[in-house]
């Protein structure tokens, strides 16, 4: 900074500089030197033994309660199943420890953070606990709702602990590994948080051992004045799942149940439990924010023993280098502290140290004795382990805020080996209050230090006076009506809510809009909502308490507001009326906005348009609160927080599965690693009651796949009521439970992907979805994974085809089933389009259909070929290369096979004549047409000659048209029933004639006919294995030449992308090559899968290569579309060739195998 | 650049695709939910649509990691493109 002044002083001497600009920019370097240091703490949150609220926690300070007790019964139920997974000792063997103990370790509201009753079970309760209270402290600090989404606001949690919970769950119920590892995954305790409110600044666990909390208070208040975030989080937490003496012990416990700081009786600490998170933000900011402030952070330090004595030992001179360093950070004169919030940990050799280091410390600026006061919260509540440092932090702050200093308990005699009357120092055995000088602030320090040897020290100061500079202000009210808004998830959390108020608000130092204001703008809105138009704080307060005492009701009554709402899908069937589409929902919301802006614009709202405007926020509008404060310069104040739901989060031991998991381990030595690692759910729940309550529809009837759905549900989710309407996601479902749905729902044999689940997320649609995949008519003799590769296809194409129908009837009209009774109508039954495949060329789109429609399988077809690479410089292709089908036996054997016989002919003599004739004989007519002439062709109609096929299936003399399946452009898969003219018809066929057959001699039509005395040929699986076997080994020679091609052809791509100029000149042919090897990469897909199961070797082998060349696809196409030639993409795709290359080999061998397999005799 | 609100990005969306579909005045009624393959989107204009929004929004996608189901509605690109911007 003295650099930078000199500088402009140079410069206003050289007159480069005005003098004016010049005197900005040193108070602007002056300020931004001294006013940004100091941190605000602006909310506060605690869970202590015997407090829940910092109030509470004062009381019991000022009462000089100590908290140290035995571990409540319910909890050592809890604890044994801990100690039975992790120790040796037997239940008689198992003393308890005595500890400060926390109530409710196994409380957490899971609904209000979307989770399942379930996945909260198996969550860390540390996890739980903080989730909670970072979130009350910004609540606290007026911060909740909108206010801090997506600010620039860091976490920084103190923890430190020997992972029990999740280690429980992985010894004794693998199969919940996947739901429970995110709770029970450290660093997502933070990530978690800042997950659910768009915090975007650091997050991160810190562990020191003890000084952990301590150490992260200093580095978020670091990081803020860094500018690494604007806010910050911190705080620490510690639960203990199995305190039992002789366990996790140290060596410093005490022996009498009592932490007896800096008493000559000391000898060791209690451990103890809780939780503090505090919400800080830089103080200057603080105050031009107008935020509630509970005291100040003035400077801090951390540093390391180095090598002291013992690793674990305390080290005086590290400690009086802490103090100093701290003290100079804060810029304070130590003369200014009147207390010392000790680590004070009540050891013989820990105390005197560190009295030894404040003293020390204090020598260098000081030789007043005894002025400043020492304590450890540890002597009420028990060492917190990594959660220590921040209990002392919230103690300081109590005493900062009530101006008293309480008493640290047990201490009757001074420690021998502590010289106090040479001190500065000296014990405060009794509350006190804490006088200062006129006008100074008062000022502590916090000390924490960890067994690791990193030790932090705090320095704090009081909060600044508030001073109110608005008019209307201060506390006197101005008596004009207002409306306030209370309001949570559940009604019982909100009357919990409305007592605290009726609790806190006598007490409250603030006016009533600030009131308002802060309830208003700095909590979420939630569905269960209170609106109360009130003149002052004492009206608000008899309203609140008449509520209080009659309970929540829906109706309106002394301008007292009650409803609850629920965004309902505007598809659910029964809506509650309490629930509200989204329309309905924008159209309340409009009107309240509108409210709220006249009322920012105005200053003031008549009575009749307050209560419109609550009844609408009740109502569930959802308006921009900030908007009508605008200018109002309102101070936000500390009021009650959310009212979490106390519901019961625990594992449940009868849930174990760790014998049957040995058992089964043993079972199944063959399976593969895979099923292993995600056991089913089936197998490891038998004991669950498989009865959920299904709602949500009138007739109260549900589908057999409704049901397995619900009981998956509640498996996974841990719901036992469910409304088929209900989100799987907004239940606590998420990505990871939606794989474990789909690995279950395969395991019964259904096929939904998890993908599916987020298109289809109510039970009823995904029945839906999953009847109609299962409903199809399937070949009858194919394996029944054939039949899901099927109707996962099916089900997406005809997703497509669905929508598409709906959007496109403007070009394509649409078969209208009505005719087909019409007398003048002839249409085939059972004919579906087939959009599974692409398969050698249109033709088989058209055909495949009448094989279905004939009782058929496909299979046999698409076995017949031996698929290669082949190279000619005849072709089209890139490079004269090209997957090809050879096929094995001529297509005319497979035809009598089905006892079909196809009659081909060159030309029509009277093409619509003819055709209906054969519709209406029973025979499927398939021609070859110009798609020029094709009128719902949009990529083709009036603009290219495009050789084509279509299936006629039926004909409507009356209105003259024809019932086939078609699609609207070449590269859409997506065959759909449609009508064409017979004129539109005859002009195709004859432009195929006119284009097409001049210069080469092809068949025109084909006429499928189907023996029906004939005895169905439906092979077994086995035997077309065989024949598929037979056909691909006796052409061994051509799958090796395809390897020999196929390595020409990555060498030839090697070679072209090599040089942007050939590369861009070939890459359209690429492209249009790699389309074609993509299509028959799925047919090989498609009867391997069908062959072999989706399980197979060879079917993952396939996929492995399938998926390089769709890479490989994606970047040749993006190069198509933007031929910007980069080197490193262009490298990147060489790799990938290279790795193409081998996965092809490794494919072509494990066929190869499986071939051999096959033919082995059994 | 930057997207500061959800509408915003949802107009640059619905802005890409009238370049890269058939017929863009059927964007006009579409759904943000609807599934686009009813407007033509297949696996090519897929990349097309990739690349524009790459262009329009500044961020990159390896080849690898595109995954046709995220472009298969306008809300699913939306939230593909802002949760990729948040990893910048």
């Amino acid at each position: 900074m003295n650099n930078l002044a000199s500088q402009i002083f140079e410069q206003v001497g050289a007159g480069r500089l005005d003098e004016e600009v010049a005197l900005q920019l040193l108070r602007t370097l002056k300020q931004e030197a001294s006013g940004t240091k100091d941190i605000a703490i602006i909310g506060l949150s605690l869970k202590m033994p015997g407090a829940s609220n910092i109030e509470q926690f004062w009381d019991n300070l000022e009462q000089g309660r100590d908290f140290i007790g035995p571990l409540p019964s319910s909890r050592q139920r809890d604890s044994l199943a801990f100690i039975r997974a992790f120790t040796s000792l037997s239940e008689e063997e198992v003393r308890f420890s005595y500890g400060g103990y926390m109530e409710d370790v196994d409380k957490f509201d899971y609904g209000f953070f979307n989770l399942s009753p379930k996945e909260a079970a198996l969550m860390d309760p540390n996890q739980r606990l903080f989730l909670q209270t970072a979130w009350e402290a910004i609540e606290d600090a007026g911060y909740g709702g909108r206010r801090i989404q997506g600010s620039k606001t860091g976490i920084y949690l103190g923890y430190a602990d020997w992972p029990v919970y999740g280690q429980y769950i992985t010894k004794h119920q693998p199969s919940h590994i996947p739901m429970a590892s995110t709770g029970n995954t450290p660093s997502i305790m933070v990530g978690r948080i800042a997950y659910l409110l768009d915090l975007q600044g650091p997050a991160l666990l810190v562990d020191t051992a003890c000084s952990s909390s301590l150490v992260a208070v200093h580095l978020a208040c670091t990081a803020i004045r860094n500018g690494e975030c604007d806010m910050a989080i911190a705080g620490g937490v510690k639960v203990m799942l199995m305190p039992v003496d002789g366990l996790f012990e140290i060596g410093i416990e005490s022996s009498n149940q009592k932490t007896s700081a800096f008493d000559d009786s000391s000898d060791g600490t209690v451990w103890g439990e809780g939780t503090v998170a505090v919400l800080l933000k830089p103080l200057d900011q603080a105050v031009r924010d107008r935020d509630p402030i509970h005291a100040v952070i003035r400077g801090s330090a951390t540093n390391q023993d180095g090598m002291s004595v013992g690793l674990t030992a305390p080290n005086a001179a590290s400690q009086e280098k802490l103090l100093i360093r701290a003290w100079e950070d804060a810029g304070v004169h130590p003369e200014t502290i009147g207390y010392i919030e000790a680590h004070g940990t009540g050891t013989k050799l820990g105390d005197p140290i560190e009295a030894d280091g404040i003293g020390r410390a204090f020598s260098t600026y000081t030789s007043r004795r005894q002025f400043c006061a020492i304590g450890s919260v540890k002597t009420n509540i028990g060492h917190l382990d990594a959660a220590s440092g921040v209990a002392g932090l919230a103690k300081a702050i109590a005493a900062l805020k009530y101006k008293k200093l309480p008493s640290t308990l047990h201490f009757t005699k001074p420690n021998r080996n502590i010289p106090f009357e040479r001190s500065p120092l000296y014990v405060n055995d009794r509350l006190a209050d804490w006088e200062t000088d006129e006008g100074a602030p008062r000022r502590c320090g916090v000390s924490s230090f960890g067994f690791s040897g990193t030790n932090c020290h705090l320095v704090l100061e009081e909060a600044p006076v508030r001073i109110d500079e608005t008019v209307h202000g201060h506390t006197n009210d101005d008596g004009v009506d207002r409306l306030l808004i209370l309001s949570a998830k559940t009604k019982a959390s909100l009357e919990r809510l409305i007592l605290s108020y009726v609790t806190e608000l006598p007490k409250l130092d603030g006016s009533f809009e600030d009131i308002c204001y802060t309830a208003n703008t700095g909590r979420g809105h939630y569905s269960c909502r209170l609106a109360v138009i009130a003149s002052s704080k004492s009206d608000l307060q008899n309203k609140l308490q008449s509520i209080a005492e009659h309970g929540l009701q829906h109706n309106v009554k002394k301008d007292i507001y009650y409803d609850e709402h629920r965004i309902a899908s505007g598809r659910r069937e029964v809506r509650q009326h309490t629930e509200r589409t989204s329309d309905e929902w924008r159209v309340l919301s409009e009107a309240a906005q509108e409210l709220i802006v006249q009322a920012a614009d105005s200053g003031i709202l008549a009575l009749s348009q307050l209560k419109q405007l609550a009844q609408h926020i009740v109502q569930g509008a959802e308006v921009d609160w900030e908007r009508s404060y605008e200018g109002r310069n309102r101070r936000k104040l500390h009021l009650p927080v959310y009212n979490f739901e106390p519901s019961r989060c625990w594992i449940d031991p009868a849930a174990d599965t760790y014998k049957s998991w040995s058992a089964t381990e043993v079972n199944s030595a063959g399976c593969s690693k895979e099923k292993s690692s995600i056991p089913s759910l089936s197998s490891t729940h038998t004991s669950m009651a498989l009865t959920p309550r299904l709602h949500g529809k009138t007739d109260g009837q549900y589908t057999p796949t409704e049901i397995k759905l619900a009981q998956l549900w509640e498996q996974l989710l841990g719901v036992v009521d469910i409304n088929v309407d209900d989100d799987f996601f907004e239940l606590g479902g998420n990505s990871i439970l939606a794989i474990r749905l789909e690995v279950e729902l395969e395991q019964a044999g259904l096929a939904f992907s998890s993908e599916q689940l987020y298109q289809y997320s109510t039970i009823r649609e995904a029945a839906a979805c999953l009847e109609q995949q299962t409903g199809k008519a399937m070949p009858a003799n194919v394996d029944e994974s054939v039949q899901q590769v099927m109707s996962e296809r099916l089900a997406m194409t005809d997703d497509a085809a669905a929508s598409e129908r709906s959007s496109s009837s403007l070009f394509v009209e649409e078969a209208n089933l009505d005719s087909i009774y019409n007398s003048e109508t002839f249409i085939l039954p059972d004919m579906e389009p087939f959009n599974d495949l692409y398969y050698r060329n249109c033709f088989y789109n058209s055909f495949f259909p009448v094989v279905n429609h004939f009782g058929g399988s496909i299979l046999p077809f698409l076995l017949n070929d031996v698929i290669g690479f082949h190279h000619s410089e005849h072709t089209e292709s890139a490079g004269g290369y090209e997957l090809r089908y050879q096929e094995v036996q001529p297509i005319e054997t497979l035809f009598s096979q089905f006892h079909l016989t196809v009659h081909t002919g060159s030309e029509f003599t009277n093409i619509t004549e003819e055709i209906t004739q054969r519709i209406r004989q029973g025979h499927p007519v398939i021609v070859w047409i110009d798609s020029y002439y094709v009128p719902f062709r949009k990529d083709a109609y009036q603009k290219q000659h495009v050789d084509h096929t279509l299936l006629i299936y039926g004909c409507d003399e009356h209105s003259q048209k024809f019932h086939i399946f078609e699609h609207d452009r070449r590269e859409n898969l997506t065959y759909k029933p449609c009508l064409i003219d017979y004129e539109d018809l005859v002009r195709a066929c004859r432009g195929f004639q006119d284009h097409f057959q001049q210069r080469e001699e092809r068949v025109a039509y084909y006429i499928t006919e189907y023996n029906h005395g004939a005895s169905q040929w439906k092979p077994e699986l086995a035997e077309l294995q065989q024949l598929f076997a037979n056909n691909q080994l006796q052409n061994r020679c051509l799958l090796d030449e395809s390897m020999a091609v196929l390595h020409q052809f990555v060498g030839w791509v090697k070679a072209i992308s090599s040089s942007e100029d050939l590369y861009k000149q070939q890459i359209e042919v690429i492209v249009e090559t790699l389309n074609q090897i993509l299509n028959a990469k799925q047919v090989e897909g498609y009867r391997l899968t069908a062959l072999y199961g989706a399980d197979a070797a060879v079917v993952a082998a396939h996929q492995a290569c399938v998926e390089q060349w769709e890479t490989i696809r994606k970047g040749s196409v993006r190069f198509l579309y933007v031929p910007t030639y980069q080197v490193d993409r262009i490298e990147a795709m060489h790799a990938r060739l290279e790795r193409l290359w081998e996965a092809e080999q490794q494919f072509l061998s494990t066929f190869i195998n499986q071939l051999e397999c096959t033919l082995l005799p059994n | 650049m930057t997207i500061e609100t959800m509408d915003e990005l949802r107009a640059k969306v619905i802005e890409i695709l009238k370049d890269n579909v058939d017929d863009p005045q059927m964007l006009e009624s579409i759904d943000p939910d609807d599934d686009l393959s009813s407007l033509g989107i297949n696996s090519m204009t897929f990349i097309k649509l990739v690349i524009a929004t790459e262009m329009e929004f500044g961020v990159a996608w390896n080849d690898e990691d595109l995954d046709f189901r995220n472009f298969s509605t306008i809300n699913q690109i939306m939230n593909y493109i802002s949760l990729n911007q948040g990893q910048e």
